[in-house]
């Protein structure tokens, strides 16, 4: 699991210190939360939500990766991590496919999606195939 | 971290089920990975609920998160940030045996923790008082916020920050009591696992603020 297998099982984080790999992290972090607050106060319209959600991602993965040790970390831990982080990706897309597929009426009212769509404009409406049985009895 | 037989200080005791004090301590982190893993799908739940409540009702949420102070959730971000970065940093002088350092450096993490639930507390108040509740408590009589599922905002609101508010307070007494080993002198460079473990889960907590500050107060 872990790669140290010398006999004294020492790990290399014994000898020498992260306290600076922390500072760094933390800095950064806390520059990313700036850059949240700025961005989100710039009015980027239809980017808004795209800027935030890849600035989160950022801090989220130096998180995961420094203070909680995922790259130093053994195998079965990052399957743990990751598989975690593909079943909240697929949940929360899977759930969106429903609600942006389904027959309209059945969202909540008020919505947007409750709505059904317009009616077609009146010539293209009434449109009816012709009648097989009309007028061809021999 | 548990042992049945009396043992130093700052020394682990090997269970008689593991092979190597290394195996001991890698199933220990495992555990405590799985565990954090069915954490983060719990939250996953309140995020999921927001992604669809604010795809079926895009305009109420945008009205919504306007109402929330933003100042005080990026307060909140940096105080946790920073609780986050002291709490790894009394892991990495476990390590190294330095127990004092420990002890202030979870000392000063718990403060941060104190700090967190001040400034929500504040925040609830102000909510509680203008009446931006969840469902029928909703009371809030401002024209401009009689949209349709404006309720259920703040439900999901309270709903993702009472949660979250749950783990601050678990985490930060989780800390206390390791803050107690730490003044007993009690870790060592082979012996830190406990404390490891605990700073993942505040770790975690740090996490899941991250996508709640921008998601809930801006967009």
């Amino acid at each position: 699991m872990t790669t140290s297998t010398n006999s004294s099982g020492e790990h290399a984080s014994e000898h020498h210190s992260h306290a600076g790999t922390y500072t760094v992290i933390w800095v950064i972090l806390l520059i990313a939360t700036a850059l949240t607050v700025i961005t989100a106060r710039a009015d980027l319209g239809g980017w808004a939500l795209v800027v935030a959600l890849c600035i989160a991602f950022t801090k989220a993965l130096l998180v995961l990766l420094y203070f909680m040790h995922l790259n130093e970390s053994g195998g079965a831990i990052r399957i743990v991590a990751g598989v975690t982080f593909l079943f909240i990706g697929l949940m929360i897309t899977m759930q969106l496919t429903d609600y942006a597929t389904r027959f309209p009426p059945s969202n909540p009212e008020g919505s947007h999606m409750g709505a059904m769509p317009p009616p077609p404009p009146a010539d293209q409406q009434g449109f009816e195939l012709p009648n097989p049985m009309v007028g061809t009895t021999p | 971290m548990q042992s049945e037989t009396a043992r130093l200080p700052g020394q682990p005791v090997l269970a008689h089920h593991f092979s190597t004090l290394d195996a001991q301590k890698s199933a220990a982190s495992l555990g405590m990975w799985l565990f954090l893993a069915t954490e983060l799908l719990l939250f996953a739940g309140f995020f999921c609920c927001y992604t669809v409540y604010r795809f079926l009702f895009p305009e109420t949420w945008e009205v919504a998160a306007g109402t929330l102070d933003w100042t005080l959730g990026a307060a909140n971000t940096v105080v946790l940030i920073t609780s986050s970065f002291t709490a790894a940093l009394a892991v990495d002088f476990a390590k190294q045996g330095k127990n004092k350092v420990v002890a202030g450096l979870l000392g000063f993490t718990i403060a941060c923790a104190a700090i967190f639930l001040v400034i929500k507390a504040f925040e609830w108040g102000h909510k509680i008082e203008v009446g931006t509740l969840p469902g029928i408590h909703f009371s809030n009589t401002d024209p401009a916020l009689q949209l349709p599922a404006m309720p259920l905002f703040f439900t999901v609101y309270f709903g993702a920050t009472g949660l979250h508010v749950v783990h601050v307070i678990i985490g930060a007494t989780a800390l206390g009591f390791m803050f107690v080993r730490a003044l007993k002198k009690d870790f060592g460079p082979k012996h830190y696992v406990g404390l490891e473990n605990v700073v993942l889960l505040w770790h975690v907590v740090d996490l899941v603020w991250i996508f709640l500050f921008p998601l809930l107060y801006f967009i």
